[in-house]
């Protein structure tokens, strides 16, 4: 630890993000608008299709509820004979995911930098500039990323992987061998590895989209790298950062729904207070990589060169720090 | 046989013409053939070595100087078999790790006259060795009958297709002996019914008597069950030991030993799981008190997988229901034990499967208790022995007379005696209630959409390059958990009901008729639809069309005039013309299209129409100016499918009167029209009281007036709920 700057927990850079997301309000009813309309055209098709299957049908003694509980045979009626609605809605959902993924770049640049800057702006402007300013940098590392994705799920589920089951079971089957627990356990422990190595890849991916940030520099290659450095350095921090994120998360998702089945809040409330959690908790997460990040590479740079306090919290010109010819990141020392 | 069935008419006839309801259950079976075997295994080996004395009585009027012999472990003797040649026309290319085999080792008269015998080549697989033809010196006419000594050795596979062994040491031995075919009538004369063993079929032997003394290495003493009671258990000098059994009345016999398996046996006793409401139901309708429909006690043995302790109480629970309902309702269960096995976990292949007084079930941990298993199949296992062992058609032609009649039976009892199934979703092999409003896009190998959901990345082939495809990521449960959050976002009380759930099993053309045999099905899916849910669904329309009573009483009739026996499809038609009689159902007709043609059932509410009369258009401004005015309605249902039977309408106006029409359901619309009526139409119900189960869409069998917009509001809220949380997901992901 440096004598020039206190290091600050965890637990302090995820509740700064916490901070960080609930001042910009502006911000999250964006993306909570966000959420709603990317989920419509997949709701409308729905609408209409059960309008028009089950809106005439009676179903004796019985009430049809459908939101809660539903007999499983009219729900296989009417997705029978509308199998266009099976694949219009897969037609729809599979650009939308590719979307989502890509727009996730723009949200994770945008919190960083509100999060690095500090306040002062108008947030959805300093959100959405400084979201487009890295969104092409972490297209690269999200083309990376794929790359390590694939990686990852051919070392577990592809031939290494299965080398490793046929040690447990004869020919990979779980049916091979006289104890069925043999089997679960393998699965599922596999499973938990491949959990375990997204997250770690996402974890790592968004490191380096904060040090290019902090860094103000546009190499996606540099930013995988010191973003394994300190993945390294501080894997146990890094880890409370982000699973008491993702704790708190799921306690939003909990309270959320014992909220509408023991309140009797309507459950259409869901569709506003389920995304607004997780945005807020998503966004948390972010930013306090951002500024754990931004502690970690001052620590670092104050050992060998020191850098003034304020690096990327430097007065903007022209409305923004980055963008100018002469801040190429190449010509960066 | 035709003794035994002459017999019984007779007594038909001397107790009157109408079917007396006084219990009438057989006490024992024809006894046509007698086993006496004594069979042992080697250590180490699954290699038996048996001798069989059988006596085959010729109960038929025919004479034979031949006896057919099933000998199906040959079926996994090699690839030549006509099961692993047809196997391969359904492109099910597995073999089993090791082949099985049974050898004739000697055959003789119990004089001692050697008898000459051939394998009997088949017209798919002439090396086939699943049937042997075995010459007698002498013709055995009428009454007549022959002893026959035979040795074998019988090499058992490792768990394969119901049959054969796992590595700690469980054995199921099924088909394990040579058994005799069935000598009977036919359209020319008499002849054996003894076909190869098919791949969709395997099932059909006479009643008698088995005597088994087998021995096996010690570590299996107290951990074996079978077909027969058994009687002494000896630890021998050499460590074996030999457990002597005795089975009357059963046309199989079959084995289960396992020395790491639990064991319990339990009393079943009526008393503990009656259902006063249905005993007094089926005492009324068979018009007998209830102390003569009461099934009676039984021993119920179960043979359980150590790590499957979770599911005890859940078997013996379905044993004995099963014990309790398929009694009540057909006759009781009439033999000393019922075993039910729960194959280990390396031998899953033998689950699933009936044998005389011994069925295997099978199970995986982590159910959630509304998921009904292994209740469903041990219901269903159970209930073969009723539909199947009891009544012991032949199953090559006519499968559906023991699957169908037992789907629909097993369908029942679980409606009845257990709450409605949820449908569920695993997460790490653990289930939990649930289902998703939509499914996840996904696209196979090759597909260049896939790139859209970042699960895997096509390249096409160019001129230097191979087309490839890898994987981005595999939806495992915990990731497709996170996805979707199904907390959040599934429906959480999703039930179903088995035979409701049968409505949506089949779409667009039936494909071969019921009346096909089911040995030769053109497909394993077409045997599953004919044999099994087509069938049921049948006679779930029937009982319907015919009433409750009327149905009790048929299937009481038709399950204890055929106990014992071997029955065919046309002797259900008649008693479906006697019991149906006087309830405006044309039987022929409908046993012409369900049976023989492949007619579709469908009907629709084609158009509703309320057209107000105005006389004095000033009459609309007032208040309540539409309370006395008149319409012209008008209702069109159609038959969109081409099965012709009758039909309910149920018409329900807006002054709260209904009308019931029925409709004969031969022309192709029927329409029904008030000139002037008081009131306009609210509702109308095509089989309000969905007597027709086979029908295709029962969706649109209903009109309302008012559409409930509230469904597709509340669908479509899920819905969005969903993609927003996959939607999240992925905003994080890449
Ligand atoms: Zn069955």
């Amino acid at each position: 630890m440096s004598q020039g700057l206190q290091e600050r927990g965890a637990l302090a850079h995820l509740s700064n993000g916490f901070r960080v997301a609930l001042s910009r309000p502006r911000v999250v009813i964006c993306l909570l608008a966000l959420s709603l309309f990317s989920a419509l055209p997949v709701a409308v098709p729905v609408y209409h299709s059960a309008s028009a299957a089950l809106g005439r049908f009676s179903l004796l003694g019985n009430s049809l509820d459908l939101l809660v509980s539903a007999p499983r045979w009219v729900l296989d009626a009417w997705s029978h004979p509308d199998e266009l609605l099976k694949s219009s809605t897969q037609a729809l959902m599979a650009p939308l995911l590719l979307m989502t993924s890509l727009f996730g770049l723009l949200v994770t640049a945008g919190w960083m930098v509100c999060a690095l800057e500090g306040k002062g702006r108008h947030a959805l402007s300093t959100f959405f500039e400084g979201g487009g300013h890295w969104f092409f940098p972490f297209l690269r590392t999200w083309i990376f990323g794929l790359g390590l994705y694939a990686l990852h799920t051919w070392v577990i589920w592809g031939t290494p992987g299965d080398w490793v089951v046929e040690q447990f079971l004869p020919d990979g089957e779980s049916t091979r061998v006289d104890s069925e627990n043999t089997g679960r356990w393998i699965t599922n422990i596999r499973e938990i590895i491949f959990l375990v190595a997204l997250l770690k890849i996402e974890i790592i991916l968004d490191l380096a989209r904060a040090c290019m940030v902090v860094r103000e520099s546009r190499s996606a290659l540099g930013g995988f790298l010191r973003a394994i450095g300190i993945w390294i350095r501080c894997f146990p921090r890094i880890f409370r950062l982000v699973g008491v994120g993702y704790a708190l998360e799921a306690l939003w998702i909990a309270g959320s729904l014992s909220v509408v089945s023991w309140q009797s809040w309507p459950m259409v409330s869901l569709i506003f207070l389920l995304p607004f959690g997780r945005i807020v908790c998503r966004s948390a997460r972010l930013c306090g990589l951002a500024t754990f990040v931004r502690e970690q590479i001052r620590q670092k740079n104050q050992k060998h060169t020191p850098l003034p306090d304020v690096l990327s919290e430097a007065p903007f010109v022209d409305g923004t720090a980055w963008g100018e010819p002469a801040e190429d990141p190449k010509t960066l020392p | 046989m035709q003794f035994r069935r002459h017999v019984w008419i007779l007594l038909m006839v001397l107790w009157g013409s109408g079917f007396s309801m006084a219990a009438q259950l057989p006490t024992q079976s024809a006894k046509t053939v007698h086993y006496d075997m004594t069979v042992a295994m080697q250590a180490g080996s699954f290699m038996l070595t048996g001798q069989e004395q059988v006596t085959w009585r010729n109960q038929t009027e025919g004479t034979t100087s031949e006896l057919f012999w099933h000998v199906y472990n040959n079926a996994w003797a090699g690839r030549d078999s006509v099961w692993m040649v047809e196997a391969r026309g359904f492109e099910d290319d597995k073999l089993p790790r090791a082949w099985g085999e049974t050898q004739i080792t000697h055959l003789a008269l119990a004089d001692g006259t050697k008898l000459p015998w051939s394998w009997v080549p088949q017209e798919k697989a002439p090396n086939d060795r699943t049937v042997m033809k075995v010459t007698l010196p002498k013709p055995i006419g009428p009454g007549g009958e022959v002893t026959v000594q035979l040795n074998f050795t019988a090499l058992l596979p490792p768990a394969y297709r119901r049959s054969g062994w796992g590595e700690s040491g469980y054995i199921h031995a099924v088909q394990w002996y040579p058994k005799l075919g069935v000598f009977e009538k036919t359209a020319d004369g008499f002849s054996w019914n003894c076909p190869p063993y098919h791949y969709l079929s395997e099932f059909y032997a006479d009643y008698g008597d088995y005597t088994l003394s087998l021995t096996l290495p010690g570590n299996y003493a107290g951990h074996l069950a079978a077909t027969g009671t058994l009687e002494t258990e000896t630890v021998n000098a050499d460590g074996t030991v030999t457990v002597t059994m005795h089975a009357e009345d059963v046309h199989d016999y079959a084995w289960t030993a396992d020395p790491k398996a639990l064991f319990e046996t339990r009393r079943f006793d009526a008393a503990d799981w009656r259902d006063e409401v249905e005993e007094r139901k089926v005492a009324i309708a068979l018009n007998r008190t209830v102390e003569e429909i009461r099934p009676r006690d039984v021993e119920m043995i179960l043979l359980l997988q150590p790590e499957h302790e979770e599911y005890r109480e859940r078997y013996f629970e379905a044993v004995a229901k099963s014990l309790y309902y398929f009694g009540l309702w057909y006759g009781e269960y009439p033999y000393e034990t019922i075993t039910c096995v729960d194959p280990a976990n390396d031998a899953r292949a033998t689950g699933g499967m009936e044998y005389p007084r011994l069925f295997t079930g099978g199970v995986h941990r982590g159910n959630h208790e509304r998921t009904l298993s292994p209740e469903g199949i041990t219901v269903h296992e159970f209930g073969h022995q009723f539909w199947y062992g009891l009544v012991g058609n032949d199953e090559f032609n006519h499968a559906w007379l023991d699957e169908g009649f037992n789907t629909f039976s097993t369908n029942r009892i679980l409606a009845k005696a257990w709450p409605l199934e949820l449908q569920t979703y695993s997460v790490l092999g653990h289930q939990y209630p649930g289902r998703a409003p939509l499914s996840l896009p996904s696209f196979g190998e090759s597909d260049a959409r896939a790139w859209l959901t970042l699960q895997s990345a096509s390249f096409p082939e160019t001129p230097w390059t191979e087309a490839t495809d890898f994987a981005l990521t595999k939806r495992t449960s915990v990731e497709g958990w996170l996805q979707e959050i199904p907390v959040a976002s599934y429906l959480p009380e999703v039930t179903r009901n088995r035979t409701l759930a049968l409505l949506n099993a089949h779409h667009g053309d039936w494909g071969q008729p019921l009346s096909t045999p089911t040995w030769n099905m053109v497909s394993n899916q077409l045997r599953r639809t004919n044999a099994y849910n087509r069938p049921a669904l049948t006679l779930e329309t029937m009982s319907r069309l015919m009433g409750e009573n009327r149905w009790i009483r048929l299937m009481r009739e038709w399950h204890e005039t055929q106990r014992y026996q071997h029955p065919k499809p046309e002797e259900f038609r008649g008693l479906l013309l006697k019991h149906g009689e006087g309830v405006g159902v044309d039987w022929n007709a409908f046993w012409q299209q369900a049976y023989h043609g492949n007619q579709r059932m469908d009907f629709k509410v084609e158009r509703v129409t309320n057209r107000l009369l105005v006389e004095d258009p000033r009459a609309l401004e007032k208040e309540d100016g539409l309370a006395d005015a008149t319409w012209r309605v008008r209702v069109e249902v159609r038959r969109t499918g081409d099965f012709q039977v009758p039909v309910e309408i149920d018409i329900l106006f807006a002054d709260g009167l209904s009308q019931r029409h029925t409709w004969n359901g031969v022309g192709p619309v029927w329409v029904h029209e008030v000139p002037a009526s008081t009131a306009k139409v609210m509702r109308v119900l095509v089989d309000p009281e969905q007597k027709l189960m086979l029908e295709r869409n029962a969706l649109d069998n209903t009109w309302i007036m008012d559409p409930r917009e509230s469904r597709s509001w509340n669908l479509s809220v899920r819905a969005m709920i969903w993609a927003q949380q996959v939607l999240h997901y992925y905003g994080g992901r890449g």
